[in-house]
């Protein structure tokens, strides 16, 4: 399998802290590669390591068969990145910070530039202080867009847009995988998004890689029912079932989260003679707040972590 | 390969070198970026020669100075700006270029230089576009002023000789070239446009401060003379860039191999800041301010550099003999260098700092 991106043993630190520890994840090309992880557990480290604006402490990391650590910019000819925050120039208009890109990449397409400019339907002679967030977004965007990139880098961008700006901009990453090949390395809070549109999650933690997968079978090592318990049946003999990750009650009726085999799962629940048992979706956000849950991150336990690193 | 290929092949290297570390599209954004602070730079090194002639003239100032000289306006204040040194004209271009270099990257700081870090050009020429620019807007600065200069001195039957305009032009010049250098090299360290100059306003002072670390209690303790002492301060002075525009110096012009060795040294001071710039800044993380790659740890490195330039000043001046000298040397420094970190733990914990 051809990978887009990866990384051996990263490691980076901040002022003795660790902000990525031992990160070993690979990128298949023409992928979409979605990265999530709570607050501060170094998913915007990452990206700015493999966009070339930090180094890492130790370790390796590749973004199209090269070395993060090689001097030359000529290896980010193809990389594209759409930072959460896209300062750009603000003094420069629109126009000008496509001449700009223009002149800085090797391969620039002005045709592309100009079908996702008319697409976006973005102000050509603003300033770039002048736009909305939004606005800015997607002029980062299309410059990302318009090198023919082989990799987008995309840290956060759609945090803050609205759900027409953010469904444009999905539809722009998903048309560019289909037509192009291009691989996309998404980092993002918006599982939804995420859902619709990845092939491959990985989640951080802490600095460290929690899972890495495939959407489907991430989606396949857990199961949601719903499960109607009979009044003589004691609700400890459905919650002490190896593999159930989760349980809430409301009233006779569980909602039961279980890893592994599906019907291995689904006759454990039988056995219990339930009134009612049925598979649920199982949504990815399901799964990412099972999952940090069990590190002692969420809601009801507060939230434990660096809180440094993004 | 004949000999005429063989003899071009080290040019061709050199010159596809250049060619790769001069990148047109990151000229072209500095020019665009910036352009409005070179029309400023250009219109205050205008200012004396040209503007305060001009404002006599219109305003018909009375001024016995330049009536009892004889000269007009324009003439008087070219005398006063070659044969004086260290001029108004001289002092205003120095912080201009100091400021003006440390904005160049300081104001990338804000986000920016993120962006460009992210694009296809690396980091070296990221700084040999600034470098070069600056370079250039300099050299057409002081190349428009040396024409305004000559034709001001030829209108005015020759006041000045021409060759002496050149000398001091390049001179200026070159003094100008290296500060740009100096500055963009402080301003790769420290992220604040306020710190690179403060920064590079030390380095500057950095000869003068040697000159009384190491002179002054040699000479206390007779262990040189006035002589050999003022030897040793003329010799650090020759590490002063700004000292090359002072008055002293201004007699150096007529001194050919003073003239050529100074004007050299700037030059070599030049491309030796730039290339000591680009190492640090490709080290640089930019995630951080960049006083976070000098050590890690700025402020410990600070407060060393303190005790180590206070403590002997003070001790010199309260010993008498070299046996106090040392022992107030050393009390000195153990005292500056733990005073201070006490007073950064009170002001923390007093909440008047950042920490």
């Amino acid at each position: 399998m051809e990978l887009a991106l990866q990384t051996r043993n990263l490691d980076k630190f901040y002022d003795g802290q660790k902000a990525l520890n031992n990160l070993c994840l690979s990128v298949p090309a023409a992928t979409i590669f979605g990265l999530i992880g709570p607050n501060g557990a170094g998913k915007s480290t990452l990206m700015k390591i493999l966009a070339g604006i930090s180094r890492p402490s130790s370790g390796e990391a590749f973004i199209l068969g090269r070395s993060v650590r090689e001097k030359s910019g000529s290896i980010r000819e193809r990389v594209g990145y759409v930072p959460d925050v896209p300062v750009l120039y603000p003094s420069f208009t629109v126009a000008e910070m496509y001449n700009l890109a223009s002149r800085l990449y090797p391969h620039w397409d002005w045709e592309r530039c100009r079908e996702l400019q008319r697409q976006y339907d973005l102000p050509y002679g603003q300033r770039i202080r002048n736009l909305s967030r939004g606005q800015a977004v997607q002029v980062s965007l299309v410059l990302a867009l318009s090198i023919r990139p082989r990799l987008i880098l995309l840290d956060e961008p759609t945090a803050g847009l609205d759900p027409v700006v953010r469904r444009a901009f999905m539809q722009s990453i998903i048309e560019e995988v289909a037509e192009r090949q291009t691989t996309i390395f998404y980092s993002t809070h918006n599982l939804n998004d995420l859902e619709q549109s990845a092939d491959y999650i990985a989640s951080l933690w802490q600095g460290n890689l929690l899972f890495s997968s495939s959407l489907d079978q991430l989606k396949e090592s857990m199961h949601k029912f719903r499960v109607m318990l009979a009044d003589d049946m004691p609700e400890q003999r459905l919650t002490d079932l190896p593999g159930v990750m989760e349980s809430q009650p409301k009233g006779r009726v569980y909602t039961i989260i279980f890893q592994g085999d599906l019907n291995h799962n689904y006759q454990k629940v039988q056995e219990l003679k339930p009134l009612l048992l049925e598979e649920v979706d199982l949504s990815l956000e399901d799964i990412f707040l099972i999952l940090m849950k069990e590190r002692g991150y969420s809601y009801e336990h507060g939230k434990s972590g660096p809180g440094t690193a993004d | 390969m004949s000999t005429a290929n063989l003899a071009q092949a080290p040019r061709i290297k050199t010159r596809n070198a250049m060619a790769k570390l001069f990148h047109p599209g990151l000229l072209w954004k500095e020019w665009r970026q910036h352009r409005y602070l070179w029309i400023l730079f250009f219109s205050l090194i205008m200012l004396q020669p040209v503007f305060v002639p001009l404002f006599i003239r219109v305003f018909a100032l009375p001024n016995r100075i330049i009536a009892e000289s004889g000269l007009s306006p324009s003439a008087w204040v070219l005398k006063a700006i070659i044969q004086n040194g260290a001029c108004f004209m001289e002092q205003t271009a120095v912080i201009a270029v100091v400021l003006l270099a440390t904005i160049m990257l300081g104001a990338e700081r804000g986000g920016s230089l993120n962006y460009l870090a992210s694009t296809a050009v690396n980091r070296r020429q990221i700084l040999a576009a600034k470098w070069l620019l600056g370079n250039l807007g300099i050299l057409v600065c002081m190349s428009a002023l040396l024409l305004y200069m000559v034709a001001i001195s030829t209108i005015n039957s020759d006041i000045i000789p021409i060759s002496q305009l050149l000398l001091w032009s390049v001179r200026t010049t070159l003094v100008l070239l290296a500060l740009f250098s100096l500055a963009l090299l402080s301003a790769c360290i420290f992220s604040s446009i306020l710190y690179s100059a403060v920064f590079t306003g030390f380095f500057l002072m950095l000869p003068i401060l040697l000159t009384s670390i190491i002179v002054f209690p040699l000479t206390k303790f007779h262990v040189l003379t006035a002589a050999q002492a003022s030897q040793v301060n003329q010799w650090l002075n020759y590490l002063n860039v700004i000292e090359y525009i002072s008055a002293d110096s201004v007699a150096g012009l007529n001194n050919t191999s003073y003239f050529l060795g100074s004007m050299l040294a700037l030059l070599l001071a030049d491309l030796l800041f730039l290339l000591m710039a680009m190492r640090l800044f490709e080290r640089n993380p930019l995630e951080r301010s960049g006083e976070v790659f000098l050590s890690g740890n700025s402020k410990e490195k600070g407060r060393l550099g303190l005790a180590i330039f206070l403590s002997p000043l003070l001790a010199c001046n309260m010993a008498d003999s070299w046996l106090q000298f040392l022992v107030c040397l050393l009390l000195l420094f153990i005292a500056i260098y733990l005073g201070m970190g006490i007073w950064w733990r009170l002001s923390a914990g007093l909440g008047l700092g950042k920490n």
